[in-house]
């Protein structure tokens, strides 16, 4: 909302009803001189100053909530993220993350998707835009974190550049070949915060693992095995699964498949049977996958810090430094979602978790956690 | 040594620091992993390097025999009887300008607030629940955030229900103690119905506006 001055307010005035949020006018505020600088309206920012010049404007059923933005730290730049989304050779104006001087003049786009990112700077003061992802269609957009420089966005087409985690991070078990893990690399988050301070360059990245039966996707790696012995009512079962090789005192697992799909944690196993509550009855020949594995991998329900360098080639690989577990199953519960923040120096990160529960329908308590950086407790 | 040849040894010392200098870690990064391992043993147990811990108790920890780094589970305010706080996006910065100070966002329906913590201390401390005279203060759909440069202030714009809706606000955390945080919430703008809406009606005027208190920059 507002610059690292504390002085240049970015926002949009807008009008909430039970339908949503109706968006009227772009507002830029300097608070040292009390003074609005510029206010528009928000279609003043599409292509020929009508709605209609946004793609957002022209996805189906949407009027309203149209769009997100954010002040970066640095004055110059506001980040205006349209609820639409391309791919690189498919953008089109109001459509992505696009960038805006103070007066809300379009400068080019910087992400042609409006997916998880933050705003920041690279390792030599360069304002940035860093996302998830990123948008070529290829299979390395799994495993890839883009990086926009803003000073050199263009109008007619993205100019970011990717890196690349480790193979493991979006596929097993080849490099860029293999079962694409999506319930894990498809929701993780960066944040920039501590690029703010005195060591910009840095990004957190958090990932969680986005899977579940109330969300209704069972993980995606490794392979199933079988319960092997039916449960034929709620309570406690011991079953003889097809393969013990991932059940362990602890695991969470996933139990069955669609409507039937339910997830246990096993409290006793010997070497050839497992024990746990059920919620309900299953066949013989019910699917068990690890729940808490976090889809394995590279990255696997974790918080890792990542280099952020403009001047780093495309498609380089990550430069990047594992800070540990984040342990964050989210099922179907968006506040199990690590969403982990970095304090200003990158000396403290903080996330919420169910610690390897599995938080259902929102129905198990989601607590913050918190890691200091190079301190006495740090190693 | 001729001029060209003296150019290129200065080009030579600058090409090797930089190289020193980008690869060095920074020490927050200190003795972290670098290993593209996955330290699930692909799933498959017993797996050493992923056991299944159980969850700390408020304030205590979990020292991570792979990555080496500890985890704290933090308190809550006594205010917080639901007892759970966390952040709230990977986007909002939860500490302060000084990183002395941290919020957390309380997940309670229908309206979330703002726990504020001691960050100075480790793992931070709980201070208390905070409140204002103008609603709550919130950074899920209040867009409460910590000012870059005072250390104590966070801007908000007040929930619909306050009646103050359309106006952005700041609170001084300074006051806010374990047994006492009910904040003075101070007027930065209010002028956010000028303008005509895109469908041409005008947006109903504020009838608080003639009583706006004397802007607090």
């Amino acid at each position: 909302m507002f610059d690292k001055t504390d002085r240049y307010f970015s926002f949009t005035c807008d009008k909430v009803d039970g339908s949503g949020r109706h968006e009227i006018d772009f507002i830029r505020y300097d608070r040292t001189t009390d003074k609005v600088t510029t206010q528009t309206k928000w279609y003043n920012l599409c292509a020929g100053k009508v709605p209609t010049g946004c793609a957002v404007w022209s996805k189906t059923g949407l009027r309203h909530n149209l769009f997100r933005m954010n002040q970066h730290p640095d004055s110059r730049f506001i980040t205006v993220i349209w609820q639409c989304g391309a791919g690189d050779a498919t953008w089109k104006r109001g459509c992505g993350t696009e960038v805006f001087d103070p007066s809300y003049n379009f400068l080019g786009v910087a992400s042609p998707y409006p997916g998880h990112q933050d705003v920041g700077y690279d390792v030599n003061g360069v304002p940035v835009l860093v996302s998830v992802g990123s948008f070529r269609s290829d299979v390395q957009d799994g495993r890839a974190i883009a990086i926009a420089d803003l000073t050199k966005v263009s109008t007619t087409g993205v100019t970011y550049k990717r890196i690349l985690l480790p193979c493991s991070y979006s596929r097993q078990t080849g490099c860029d070949t293999g079962t694409f893990l999506g319930a894990k690399s498809g929701a993780s988050h960066i944040s920039m915060t501590g690029s703010w301070g005195s060591l910009p360059g840095y990004g957190l990245f958090s990932t969680m693992m986005l899977a579940g039966p109330y969300r209704g996707n069972a993980p995606d790696f490794p392979a199933a095995t079988t319960l092997g012995t039916a449960v034929s009512s709620p309570g406690i079962g011991t079953v003889t699964p097809g393969s013990m090789s991932q059940i362990a005192v602890g695991v969470v697992s996933t139990v069955d498949t669609g409507a039937n799909m339910k997830s246990v944690t096993w409290t006793v196993v010997t070497p050839t049977t497992a024990t746990a509550a059920f919620a309900k009855a299953h066949a013989s020949s019910a699917a068990v996958k690890c729940l808490s594995c976090g889809d394995t991998g590279f990255g696997a329900m974790e918080n890792f810090a990542v280099k952020i360098d403009t001047t780093a080639p495309d498609n380089s690989p990550a430069v990047f430094y594992r800070i540990g577990r984040t342990m964050a199953i989210r099922d179907n519960d968006y506040n199990a979602e690590p969403h982990t923040a970095v304090n200003r120096d990158f000396t403290q990160i903080t996330w919420g978790s169910t610690w390897n529960q599995d938080p259902s329908n929102s129905l198990y308590p989601v607590y913050g956690f918190w890691t200091e950086l190079n301190s006495p407790t740090h190693h | 040594m001729t001029i060209s040849m003296r150019r290129a040894l200065v080009i030579l010392i600058l090409i090797e620091f930089g190289t020193v200098a980008w690869s060095q870690t920074p020490p927050q990064f200190s003795g972290l992993l670098t290993t593209s391992t996955d330290y699930t043993c692909g799933g498959t147990v017993p797996c050493a390097t992923w056991p299944m811990p159980p969850i700390p108790a408020p304030g205590g920890k979990y020292v991570d025999p792979t990555w080496g780094t500890t985890t704290y589970r933090l308190a809550v305010p006594a205010a917080n009887t639901n007892g759970q706080a966390v952040t709230t996006y990977s986007r909002v910065q939860a500490w302060n300008s000084d990183n002395t100070k941290m919020f957390l966002t309380e997940l309670v329906t229908p309206q979330s607030f703002l726990d504020l913590y001691d960050a100075t201390t480790t793992p931070p401390t709980p201070i208390n629940r905070i409140l204002t005279d103008f609603g709550i203060v919130n950074s899920i759909s209040l867009d409460a955030l910590w000012a870059y440069t005072d250390p104590n202030r966070i801007y908000y714009i007040p929930g619909v229900s306050s009646g103050h809706g359309l106006e952005l606000r700041y609170v001084d955390v300074r006051k806010c103690t374990p047994s006492h945080c009910d904040l003075t919430s101070h007027l930065l703008y209010g002028r956010c119905e000028h303008r005509r809406h895109p469908s041409g009606h005008r947006r109903k005027p504020r009838r608080d506006r003639q009583r706006r208190p004397g802007r607090d920059v």
